[in-house]
């Protein structure tokens, strides 16, 4: 039988009920009230007994729901702001009820509470990145993996709180909506750590690596070409170039492979191998290096086998000469 | 025999209420319809609608609201995975309990008599 109309005796009825339970959080009352017009119309429709006494019966519902009969005293005893309180949460409550009973709001919610499995997964993540956000913040390691199982077991746990499982009876309600919350609060910060965190190991990974940042150096900034002058402000050739230690003082890092080396200037592409006087792998100290002359690079615009090579442009013809410094024995 | 059965019916309530919607899920006043088509008939509807809470809060039954056209709208309960282990251990129990009672009283013991509580009348 389909109850299209509501006796308004069962709607004065269960509004008296709900009336009765109003000390109760509204979600108690709505989960022990809802449907309760559609039990009660067929109930009577049944021939089902008469509906006497609403307090009688929301003193039943709350016994047998197994929550706290209501204070003798309740009813007298209440604080304005409680009565508001208990009034404003009710009001929601049936707002919430009239979002329901539209359909596109249904399916929106139907999805949202499709994709909650997602959301307690995600928790899980962000709560562990809650506890490590200072390793992450400090930290220069990798990931170490062990963190990995800390990282399941927190998914497991907030999955399985979001399945109201794992819980102490005391919090079974709060405790999931206290993570949702810490987890929501921690998303800023953390992904403040993780950028801060990534962008160390991505320099930890490219320092050290490649001929860029290897060998010679001013102030930080790679040196390419090394051009020597001598007291009377000639460019030199052939200069050979040893630290304190008789290490050569060599732009490319010391297991350099390739037979030049390349990158880019303000004026483009270029490419830089040793000298003539000393090719191969020990000329990588003998200064100025060569340049591999452009006109030879292959279609790609990049150097061909055996490309020849110019002398590199040095950044003055002449430097100062040096006052009063020992010129050349030719000379002399 | 005729004893109040209403004390002993309020402490297996609760395995009552998950026996028959073992198989089908229901709403309030089917599953009061339920029980009194079983013959548990001295229990009052806001008792088993108040049950009916207590098991979902405890985690046993899954439930939902269905709409119906013009009319009030109705929620479904349907029993889940810890509600049938729970079922399935208050089963065990008190068939345990149903065979000791028996023995104690001398009478045939009734398996069949587990879930029809209410023709003991």
């Amino acid at each position: 039988m389909k109850t299209l109309s509501i006796d308004p005796a069962i709607l004065t009825f269960a509004a008296a009920v709900r009336d009765a339970l109003g000390d109760l959080p509204a979600d108690d009352i709505d989960d022990l009230t809802d449907g309760l017009e559609a039990d009660l119309s067929e109930q009577a429709a049944d021939g089902g007994p008469e509906l006497a006494d609403p307090v009688a019966y929301a003193d039943e519902l709350r016994a047998a729901a197994g929550l706290a009969p209501r204070a003798a005293s309740a009813r007298g005893s209440h604080s304005k702001l409680t009565v508001m309180w208990a009034r404003l949460s009710r009001a929601w409550a049936d707002a919430a009820r009239g979002i329901h009973s539209k359909p596109i709001f249904r399916a929106a919610i139907d999805i949202l509470r499709a994709l909650q499995p997602v959301w307690w997964a995600a928790r899980g993540l962000l709560l562990f990145g809650l506890v490590s956000i200072v390793w992450l913040m400090s930290s220069d390691e990798r990931i170490p993996w062990m963190s990995w199982i800390a990282v399941a077991a927190f998914v497991v746990v907030s999955v399985q709180w979001g399945r109201g499982l794992w819980l102490p009876e005391l919090g079974r309600k709060g405790i999931p909506i206290i993570a949702s919350i810490v987890a929501v609060a921690v998303v800023v910060p953390l992904w403040g750590a993780v950028l801060t965190y990534t962008t160390r190991q991505f320099a930890e990974v490219y320092s050290g690596v490649g001929f860029e940042q290897a060998g010679l150096q001013l102030d930080g900034t790679p040196i390419t070409n090394v051009f020597a002058y001598g007291p009377d402000g000639e460019l030199l050739t052939d200069v050979q170039l040893f630290d304190q230690d008789g290490n050569p003082l060599s732009v490319v890092s010391a297991d350099h492979a390739g037979a030049f080396m390349d990158g880019y200037s303000d004026e483009g592409y270029f490419a830089l191998a040793p000298r003539d006087s000393a090719p191969g792998a020990a000329g990588w100290n003998v200064y100025p290096l060569v340049t591999l002359d452009p006109q030879y690079f292959d279609e790609g615009g990049l150097p061909s086998v055996n490309n020849p090579t110019i002398e590199s442009t040095p950044p003055f013809e002449r430097a100062q000469p040096l006052v009063g410094a020992v010129t050349s024995d030719v000379e002399k | 025999m005729h004893v109040d059965t209403t004390q002993l019916l309020k402490g297996v309530l609760d395995v009552a209420v998950l026996a028959v919607i073992r198989d089908d899920d229901g709403y309030g006043y089917d599953i009061v319809r339920r029980l009194r088509a079983a013959g548990i008939d001295e229990i009052g509807d806001a008792s088993v609608y108040g049950t009916l809470r207590r098991l979902f809060a405890a985690g046993m039954l899954t439930s939902y609201v269905v709409p119906s056209e013009g009319g009030p709208h109705r929620k479904y309960y349907g029993i889940n995975a810890q509600g049938r282990a729970m079922l399935a251990a208050h089963a065990a129990d008190w068939n345990r309990f149903a065979q000791t009672m028996s023995t104690l009283l001398d009478e045939p013991v009734a398996p069949a008599r587990v879930r029809k509580i209410g023709e003991n009348k």
